[in-house]
């Protein structure tokens, strides 16, 4: 994850050093939707819910404050299914619902250099706040939150060079200056001041990136 | 000889006169739609079964490019249910089997049939519903024909513009905006306008094809009709009003035999279906002491109903019962008004009792135990047995499931569980309306569908032995993660601790008391913050110190009874024991202030 994140950010550096020089009027705001799967980091994770990831949905939303550097806020949902323990019998039972949703405010880098750039590496990350509701079986609900950050990279391709007429009628009718498709890493951390229990954990995400 | 040659003149000349013929003597044959989710439906079968009406249309385009070599011209017939869809009719003939029952629906928006055809067809036995538009038969020149449907709370029902071969017969036209807006002078005729902002919008000059219809009661009829054969009374429909209407006639409505040689409306002409409306409010009971069982139903009040028929059998859906003094299964009631009826004779139609089922597992849960068991064949449901000691005891009747969870039990305490199964002697009843023609057929000539289905019970349930009898004791649960809830929503903890668990019911009081009456305003909810930061470490002192707990649950017992009176009581024992409190507290100051004057030597 590491190296992932420094090889991100190793492709944004030249795009921070355009950044000085502002190119031609362009998008003011980016929104993101995608989804994909998340990843907890909790060791026993599979054993009680069958398998060691999630289904994540997440839509962002964000404004550039330079055409490379943008500030924003996003939010999303995660939710799975398990069991539960039975500690005195030792066993699994009774079912558990898990429902995650993660608020994140964050800063990002895009490495744009050209308007016209085919692939866009990208690295953000900030302060992230997620909500959890646990229901267990005939038992009630669990909820509340923990604080923590997130980082997460990766790498966009530009739709508008695949289909230029598309492009244009997106920008004509609609004022979307640019479509991308994106794939990216999410790393989050969060833990739970009364139990250290880590909320947190990798999503591997793809979606559409739109700016307008 | 000579009479020979005519003959063999005769025949060759009726052998060419066939071969030149024969090409052009289609054949007729349907196609399918079916969206009933209990019909089988396959595109492979005969006839082809689509489960939507498009696709059915669809089909009968492809197939019918082959009439000229097949000889056969496919049209597509439509059973009822409800179908959201928005057609393209293409030149196929659509027909619905029931014309009520058969809706095509638009939610309140789109058009629901757009014509564009290129050959005779026609659409028929239909109900079009909640549209912006019904059929738009616009700019067609073949012939096309609209009759038998009903069309209701459509901004435009149809529209005919520059369609010169397009004619509106037998229809019913109800709680429309526009019925039919046009630009020509159509063949309107049979039909009832009821009810509607504008009955005909037209532009036409002249408008001599709108003959024998009925208007009544629509804000604008919109064009001027010949009086002698059109109408304006009410046509008495036999419920238009209902959330299922019944377009039929009622007896004595002035639309019976006043069409064109037919009645006017949906239910008139040669191509109306022959199918009475559903029956409704069919009920059943037994008398135990008689052991017969009464059916009643509403009358089927249309003026071609003349009697009904009662279905009855021991299988749901299934009536071919036998056994009734009053005779096997359809019993016929030859009376339109008759609405009720007996059956007398039947006794319990179980005779075997049902194997004991087997108790798989036992789950634990909080205060509960998830039970799954097998099914018994013959069953109609089931009897859960479970108590403290065992065999268990207490029963509770489950109905006809293979899984239960008993709830309300205590944690730590061993129950012991089993099941039975019970098969329930029962007779399903279904009653349909039918007419004076005949032959019948429910749901498809001259009698109704059957009614939703009535049941009773007849005689003793048969009860099968115990299954396997299972031990287990209900236990917390504890979720990975482990998460418990934040800020003010779970813990009471000084009850908690003195009281010695989550659960117990003097904590639940003062939860519940916390809930409703400290959380639901600011001055509770600051009180219950406070409490939350500085709770625990009394918790925490008295978890180290057991020996103080008995002293704190007695110590919080005046505010658990608090709230047990304020939690569980109604207005009037509140109102009672607050007085009663209020009127201690006050003898006891006076008593006291009393004392206080009496000591000092002075007087009240």
């Amino acid at each position: 994850m590491k190296k992932i994140i420094l090889f991100l950010l190793a492709l944004t550096v030249p795009a921070v050093a355009y950044a000085e020089e502002p190119l031609l009027a362009g998008p003011s705001w980016s929104l993101e939707l995608k989804g994909g799967m998340f990843a907890p980091a909790l060791d026993d994770w599979s054993r009680y819910y069958g398998k060691k990831d999630m289904p994540e949905y997440a839509v962002t939303l964000a404004y550039k404050v330079l055409r490379q550097v943008e500030i924003g806020v996003g939010g999303g949902m995660a939710k799975d299914k398990g069991q539960a323990t039975a500690p005195i019998h030792g066993i699994l039972s009774g079912e558990v619902t898990y429902k995650l949703y993660p608020l994140n405010v964050f800063v990002l880098v895009r490495g744009i250099i050209t308007e016209d750039q085919w692939v866009v590496p990208y690295i953000g990350g900030g302060w992230t706040r997620i909500y959890y509701r646990q229901t267990v079986e005939s038992q009630g609900q669990a909820r509340g939150s923990a604080d923590g950050y997130h980082v997460r990279g990766g790498l966009q391709l530009s739709l508008d060079n695949l289909d230029e007429s598309a492009a244009d009628n997106l920008y004509s009718e609609d004022g979307v200056y640019h479509t991308y498709f994106f794939v990216e890493v999410e790393r989050t951390k969060a833990k739970i001041k009364s139990s250290s229990v880590d909320l947190g954990g990798t999503a591997y995400l793809m979606g559409l990136l739109f700016e307008f | 000889m000579k009479s020979i040659k005519s003959m063999l003149l005769v025949l060759t000349a009726a052998l060419i006169l066939h071969s030149a013929i024969a090409p052009n003597m289609a054949q007729a044959d349907e196609i399918i739609a079916n969206n009933s989710s209990t019909a089988s439906c396959s595109s492979s079968a005969t006839p082809p079964c689509y489960t939507t009406i498009q696709q059915a249309i669809d089909a009968a385009v492809t197939l019918n490019l082959d009439s000229a070599t097949t000889g056969i011209i496919y049209s597509v017939r439509v059973e009822p249910g409800e179908y959201p869809e928005n057609l393209t009719l293409n030149g196929i003939t659509v027909q619905g089997r029931e014309t009520a029952r058969t809706i095509i629906s638009g939610g309140g928006s789109g058009t629901l049939a757009t014509a564009n055809i290129s050959s005779t067809s026609i659409i028929s036995n239909l109900t079009f519903a909640n549209a912006s538009i019904g059929i738009d038969a616009s700019n067609n020149t073949a012939s096309f024909e609209i009759r038998n449907n009903i069309f209701r709370a459509i901004s435009t029902a149809v529209t005919l513009q520059s369609s010169s071969n397009t004619t509106i017969i037998n229809n019913v036209f109800y709680a429309n905006g526009t019925a039919i807006s046009t630009n020509e002078d159509r063949v309107i005729k049979n039909n009832i306008f009821l009810s509607n902002t504008a009955a005909i919008s037209t532009t036409a000059t002249t408008v001599s094809n709108i003959t024998y219809n009925d208007f009544f009661s629509n804000a604008s009829d919109g064009v001027v009709w010949d009086t002698v054969t059109n109408i304006t009374l009410d046509p008495l429909f036999v419920d238009a009003f209902s959330s299922t209407p019944d377009f039929h006639l009622l007896s004595g409505s002035p639309c019976i035999n006043k069409g064109n040689a037919t009645d006017m409306g949906a239910y008139g002409g040669s191509g109306t279906d022959t199918i009475p409306f559903q029956v409704s409010g069919v009920a059943s009971s037994l008398d135990t002491t008689t052991n017969i069982i009464s059916v009643s139903w509403n009358a089927n009040n249309s003026y071609l109903v003349t009697g009904y028929r009662v279905y009855y059998g021991t299988t749901s859906g299934v009536y071919t019962g036998t056994g009734a003094t009053e005779g096997a299964s359809p019993i016929s009631i030859p009376s339109a008004a008759t609405t009720s009826a007996t059956l007398s004779g039947l006794t319990s139609n179980v005779t075997t009792t049902p194997a004991s089922p087997t108790l798989n597992s036992v789950s634990p849960l909080n205060e509960s135990l998830a039970l799954s068991w097998d099914a018994v064949d013959g069953a109609t449901g089931y009897r859960i047995y479970y108590g403290t000691s065992s065999p268990p005891s207490t029963t509770v009747d489950v109905g006809d499931t293979t899984t239960y969870t008993l709830s309300g039990l205590t944690n730590g305490q061993t129950y012991y569980v089993a099941v039975s199964a019970i098969a329930q002697p029962a007779y399903y009843i279904a009653v349909t309306a039918i007419d004076s023609t005949g032959p019948y057929d429910p749901g498809i000539g001259h009698e109704s569908a059957y009614s939703l289905e009535s049941s009773v019970s007849v005689g003793s349930p048969m009860e099968s032995g115990l299954s396997n009898i299972t031990s287990d004791f209900p236990e917390a649960l504890v979720a990975y993660p482990n998460l418990t809830s934040q800020g003010p929503s779970l813990h009471c903890f000084i009850a908690t601790a003195a009281f010695g668990y989550y659960s117990a019911p003097e904590v639940q009081a003062l939860r519940e008391f916390r809930d409703r009456y400290l959380l639901t305003n600011s001055a509770g909810s600051a009180f219950v913050r406070w409490y939350y930061e500085h709770g625990p470490v009394a918790a925490a002192f008295i978890n180290a110190h057991p020996a103080y707990k008995p002293v704190v649950r007695a110590a919080l017992m005046p505010a658990v009874g608090a709230a047990l009176l304020m939690t569980k009581t109604s207005f009037f024992i509140k109102t009672i024991v607050t007085l009663f409190i209020l009127t201690i507290a006050l003898m006891m100051a006076y008593r006291s202030s009393r004392k206080k004057l009496s000591g000092s030597g002075g007087s009240l």
